[in-house]
């Protein structure tokens, strides 16, 4: 069951998305988050809107995934829209009871934000659903080896993520045996005021960061009996190339990009 | 079997820093290549310190320790050594580095700068020498105890090594587990000539190797083949070990008259030895 | 009054896509200073069904009784919880108290017991488990030795003077005099104070042993439950279900192959020891 936590939201396939070279979907998923920023007119989302579309067809993404990837957001989402439907200013009047009072400018507002965010977190949830975790963070690395010239630990924060997500399910599992130890010695994690239930969490953390630190003292010691010694001279087995698919992907983007950027600059 | 010494310890002593007692005093040994060694010893007699020194996790504070002729205190060999010598350690949980199975056996070379195209061909042959090639594109955290540590061997494995080291590889893992590493070293050392140290707490698993080394208290206590030290009970009990069950049974019986041979060590030697004993009057 | 299992089945995430049925239709006993080894291989439901004897799971199916106290009812939980010990696998890895003393009192001070009634059951228990309170009380449990973390672990369990104590796996990872201590001190409590043991493991000689009663789970089910020379005389069967057997029964086995007549299903290397030797005098 906590298998799957490992591999995050990747959903494996061999789509045309999913053939994509993860830098390729890293660099035009930051040109997707600025079209999404660069429309400031309501019907002009619909590009976007298409496009986002598109992405899911051509990753062979089921729709639910589109809904699921919005269910931890979607108290923010309401939230977002009912402050700006109340919070901003505007004249045209479309309803008003007591001091409550809703203008179409507020309307058109909260949906403008509210569908924003839509497209940003749906968007983006298409890069992790077709990009493997180890594939992601080869592609950051490579992506962030120029910055290497400035001293930024690039090879070093990519093996980090590496082991991060290697170890979540087994510290999840840990953390379900340890509280049931302590369960079994009477302890009690329900009950009580916030002060009292963090402190009931103790018997928890204490052996959770013993245990982590353990792990951490075998990992570094497995690690350099398998010739680990920074990125120096390490080569990777999995080699990214680009192909013209990536070509075409950058191409169509670029297309929504400029197209956006003159739609908003005509005066219609 | 050649008489090529592979990893050579002369009078090495350890002692951990902050650690008033030595954990080692005075250990000289050397392996051999092609040899199965079991070195055994009760919890906290050192062993697992021993084989750190093996591969220059840990060097000497005293005496030398050398593979292939190579000092491990010498900085330059550090790699080489580690490539040569490979290790795989008690905990299946804490070895494992990234999370897809093919992945982590790729990255002892990726950290020795193998060309991608020769890693990807030595994954597969070693991932095929431990029976792991289904499970490749698998996530390791999903896998049995057995069969992480065989993953943990077959990324040993890919770094093309001469020896393999067991830090108590089995003493996680339940009857199945353990036996599918057992068989797996014991059939690398068949078939590839591959020298295997194991550190272990079951002294079961010490009968089929060619020697035995015994550590207590930070000593080299005893040094021999299975038999000659599963002979010397006395030694044993001091060492606070006890001999496996079927040579206790064994000796029980001769004690009791019953002509049967000293060499009997195991079920299927021991019920040979009885059924000739029994039936022959 | 004993721990009563009753037609138990327990299924993990149910109703879901990933419904996994992990036990199924469980019946059995464990009365009052018994012993009850659990054998099976790994994954066949054995640490599933351990944790319903104190109401850690739920069955899904089913009920257990603790004397009587029923494990679904959320007010007797506590009460259950001190009945019946529970000791993990590894169980020095819930240690995290500053003082072993004081970790070793975390049990009977969730029990609500006043202050110089823990620190005499913290005592005890420390003596029980032969880690002397005079030099151990005060230490930090994190610079104990492998062995000592084990029995302090032990300790935190047993100072809440459990009627019934499970164990899973309790020797893993120790060398051999640690596993016959930890096996003398449970066999020990048995004698003592007429504790309750069930204990999970994948030594058969142990279980052979020591146990007076051994159930078998097999993918979730009891495939058998009875004395050790009953279970054991179903080899085969056991084999089969990917099980080992005790020494002494694995040489029984050899020795009839080879035309070596032996009546009985010896389980015990003592008592096979015997046997050969008075055979032998015999055909003498």
């Amino acid at each position: 069951m906590t298998a799957n936590i490992s591999l995050g939201q990747y959903l494996p396939g061999n789509s045309a998305v999913h053939r994509l070279d993860p830098r390729t979907k890293i660099l035009l998923m930051v040109v997707y988050i600025v079209i999404v920023f660069l429309v400031r007119t309501l019907w002009i989302f619909a590009l976007p809107v298409l496009l986002l579309i598109a992405m899911f067809l051509f990753a062979q993404v089921p729709a639910s995934y589109f809904l699921s990837s919005l269910k931890p957001m979607k108290w923010l989402l309401v939230f977002m829209f009912v402050i700006n439907l109340f919070a901003t200013q505007g004249e045209t009047v479309l309803f008003q009871w007591k001091f409550i009072r809703l203008t179409q400018e507020a309307l058109e507002q909260a949906v403008f934000i509210t569908l924003r965010l839509v497209l940003l977190v749906a968007g983006t949830s298409i890069l992790t659903l077709t990009t493997s975790p180890i594939a992601l963070t080869d592609g950051l690395e490579k992506l962030m080896s120029p910055l290497r010239k400035l001293r930024f630990p690039a090879h070093e924060l990519a093996m980090m993520m590496t082991i991060a997500l290697r170890f979540i399910p087994t510290l999840l599992e840990e953390t379900d045996r340890i509280q049931k130890a302590q369960m079994a010695r009477g302890a009690d994690f329900e009950s009580g005021n916030l002060f009292q239930r963090a402190k009931s969490m103790i018997p928890i953390l204490v052996p959770l960061f013993v245990s982590a630190f353990r792990r951490a003292d075998e990992l570094a010691m497995a690690m350099e009996s398998r010739c680990y010694h920074g990125g120096e001279g390490r080569t990777r087995m999995r080699e990214l190339h680009f192909h013209v698919s990536d070509l075409f992907a950058a191409l169509l983007l670029c297309a929504v990009l400029a197209g956006i950027a003159v739609l908003e600059k005509l005066p219609l | 079997m050649t008489q090529e010494t592979v990893i050579e310890l002369v009078n090495v002593g350890f002692q951990y820093t902050g650690s008033e007692k030595a954990a080692l005093k005075n250990i000289s040994l050397s392996i051999k290549k092609g040899e199965v060694v079991a070195i055994v010893g009760h919890n906290g007699s050192g062993k697992s310190t021993l084989c750190k020194l093996f591969n220059a996790l840990l060097l000497p504070a005293e005496g030398i320790v050398t593979v292939h002729g190579m000092d491990t205190c010498a900085e330059q060999n550090t790699l080489e050594i580690r490539r040569r010598v490979g290790m795989v350690f008690q905990n299946p949980d804490n070895q494992l580095v990234t999370t897809i199975v093919e992945e982590d056996v790729g990255f002892g070379p990726e950290n020795l700068g193998v060309v991608p195209s020769e890693i990807r061909s030595r994954v597969e042959v070693a991932l095929r020498e431990v029976e792991m090639s289904a499970y490749a594109e698998k996530a390791s955290h999903a896998l049995s105890g057995g069969q992480k540590q065989r993953v943990a061997i077959a990324g040993l494995l890919a770094m093309q090594p001469e020896v393999l080291v067991l830090d108590e590889a089995t003493a996680m893992l339940d009857p199945k587990g353990r036996e599918e590493v057992l068989s797996t070293v014991l059939r690398l050392n068949r078939d590839r000539g591959m020298t295997v140290v194991m550190i272990t707490q079951f002294m079961e698993e010490a009968l089929g190797v060619d020697r035995v080394f015994v550590l207590s208290d930070g000593r080299l206590v005893m040094e021999g083949t299975p038999q000659e030290v599963f002979n010397e009970r006395a030694l044993l009990d001091e060492s606070r070990l006890e001999a496996p069950a079927y040579v206790q049974l064994r000796d029980r019986l001769i004690s009791a008259g019953l002509p049967i041979s000293q060499n009997a060590m195991t079920c299927n030697a021991l019920a040979d030895e009885l059924a000739r004993v029994l039936s022959a009057l | 009054m004993p721990i009563l299992v009753e037609r138990l089945s327990h299924t993990y995430l149910p109703g879901s896509a990933l419904a996994y049925p992990a036990l199924s239709d469980i019946s059995l006993a464990v009365a009052d200073g018994e012993f009850l080894g659990i054998i099976g291989h790994t994954g066949s439901g054995k640490s599933t069904l351990i944790q319903h004897l104190n109401g850690l799971l739920l069955p899904t199916d089913g009920n257990v009784l603790v004397d009587g106290f029923n494990t679904r009812e959320k007010k007797l939980r506590k009460k259950i919880r001190s009945l019946v010990g529970m000791v993990f696998q590894y169980p020095e890895y819930q240690l995290f108290e500053e003082t072993v003393e004081r970790d070793v009192s975390f049990g009977p001070k969730n029990m609500g017991l006043e202050a110089p009634e823990i620190h005499e059951r913290a005592f005890e228990a420390l003596r029980l488990v032969g880690l002397p309170p005079e030099d151990f009380a005060e230490k930090s449990p994190f610079e104990l030795s492998g062995g000592e973390k084990r029995r302090a672990a032990l300790a935190g369990i047993l100072a809440m003077r459990p009627k019934y104590l499970v164990l899973d796996e309790p020797m893993a990872g120790l060398d051999p005099r640690g596993r016959r201590e930890i096996l003398a001190l449970i066999e020990s409590l048995r004698r003592g104070q007429n504790t309750g043991i069930v204990m999970v493991s994948h030594s058969m000689d142990d279980v052979a042993m020591y146990a007076d009663r051994i159930a078998v789970l097999d993918q979730g089910s009891l495939g058998m439950l009875g004395t050790p020379e009953e279970v054991f005389s179903r080899g085969d069967e056991l084999i089969r279900m990917g099980l080992n057997l005790p020494q002494a029964t694995r040489l029984v086995r050899a020795l009839r192959e080879r035309g070596v007549a032996i009546e009985r299903d010896y389980f015990r290397m003592d008592e096979l020891s015997q046997e050969l030797i008075a055979r032998w005098h015999h055909d003498r």
